[in-house]
């Protein structure tokens, strides 16, 4: 490998991962299944995303990642609902509750009933690719797996 | 690499903000240190990603150029190579490698559609043409 791609690629890691020293630990098990859903209608997440890629040619992925991602309109609300497949086949719809979690970025609010409004409520970095993190926990509150979903913002706003 | 001076110009501005903890770097790593667990690690790294990208990354590329596909590829090959070791589990490695690819597409489309339409030539500056390194 070229010492300059080296170098960069090394750059961006240290700094996409910086913290992965204690992402070996512990994470999330494989084996759940989580689909995001907005106003009824699902979204693709990185759970999905991550198997249409696998075994795909660079030009069959590309042809993947270049599908346009969901739009948001900046100031419009969305209703979430989650549904969350277990390792044996049992699926089950959360619309409350604290069994389902998200963390979001980039100009992303929700409210306590669930619902995903583009507006910010902190600091948001790249707002034009809104993301939300779905963290699935277990009766007792331990995280047990997570799917992230990428968002694009409408254009002129 | 086609050009091995667009990526040794766009490595300076890309990196030297993350080493010097400038600008907002310092307070995103502080809270970063505070949380543990593979929640925060993970809420963490699209953090310090997304500050990254929009921050460092994006405004080099506008600078410098876009980059060839060639070398923009080759670069992020590299990338997806280091995510694979970080992770603990395939699926998790292969995940991580999914949302980098998005992130390469998003930013590299921003890069191209700015350039454009400042008139600048989309993949790289004049200037920086060429596969020989200058020293």
């Amino acid at each position: 490998m070229h010492s300059l791609t080296k170098l960069f690629a090394i750059a961006t890691t240290t700094v996409l991962v910086s913290v992965g020293a204690t992402a070996q630990q512990s994470g999330p098990d494989d084996r759940y299944r989580i689909q995001l859903l907005l106003d009824g209608v699902p979204v693709q997440g990185s759970q999905e995303l991550t198997q249409r890629l696998s075994g795909k040619s660079r030009a069959e992925q590309d042809a993947i990642l270049n599908e346009p991602l969901v739009e948001l309109t900046y100031g419009a609300s969305a209703q979430l609902s989650v549904k969350v497949t277990d390792p044996n086949g049992v699926t089950r719809t959360f619309t409350k509750g604290n069994r389902v979690r998200f963390n979001h970025f980039g100009c992303l609010t929700i409210s306590k009933d669930w619902f995903m409004t583009v507006m910010p409520s902190r600091a948001c970095d790249a707002p034009e690719w809104p993301t939300l993190f779905v963290y699935f926990h277990d009766a007792s509150g331990r995280p047990i797996a997570y799917s992230e979903f990428q968002f694009q913002l409408r254009k002129n706003q | 690499m086609e050009n091995c001076n667009w990526l040794k110009a766009v490595l300076p501005d890309f990196v030297a903000p993350y080493m010097e903890k400038a600008g907002r770097w310092s307070a995103i790593e502080a809270e970063c240190r505070r949380a543990t667990g593979w929640v925060a690690d993970r809420d963490c790294a699209q953090a310090m990603a997304r500050y990254h990208i929009a921050n460092d990354l994006g405004p080099a590329l506008i600078r410098f150029g876009c980059g060839s596909s060639a070398d923009w590829n080759k670069v992020f090959d590299a990338i997806a190579s280091c995510t694979r070791q970080t992770f603990s589990t395939a699926f998790e490695s292969a995940v991580s490698q999914a949302v980098v690819l998005v992130y390469r597409n998003l930013i590299r489309s921003r890069c191209l559609a700015v350039r454009e339409a400042a008139g600048a030539n989309r993949e790289i500056n004049d200037d920086l043409r060429g596969s020989a390194c200058t020293p």
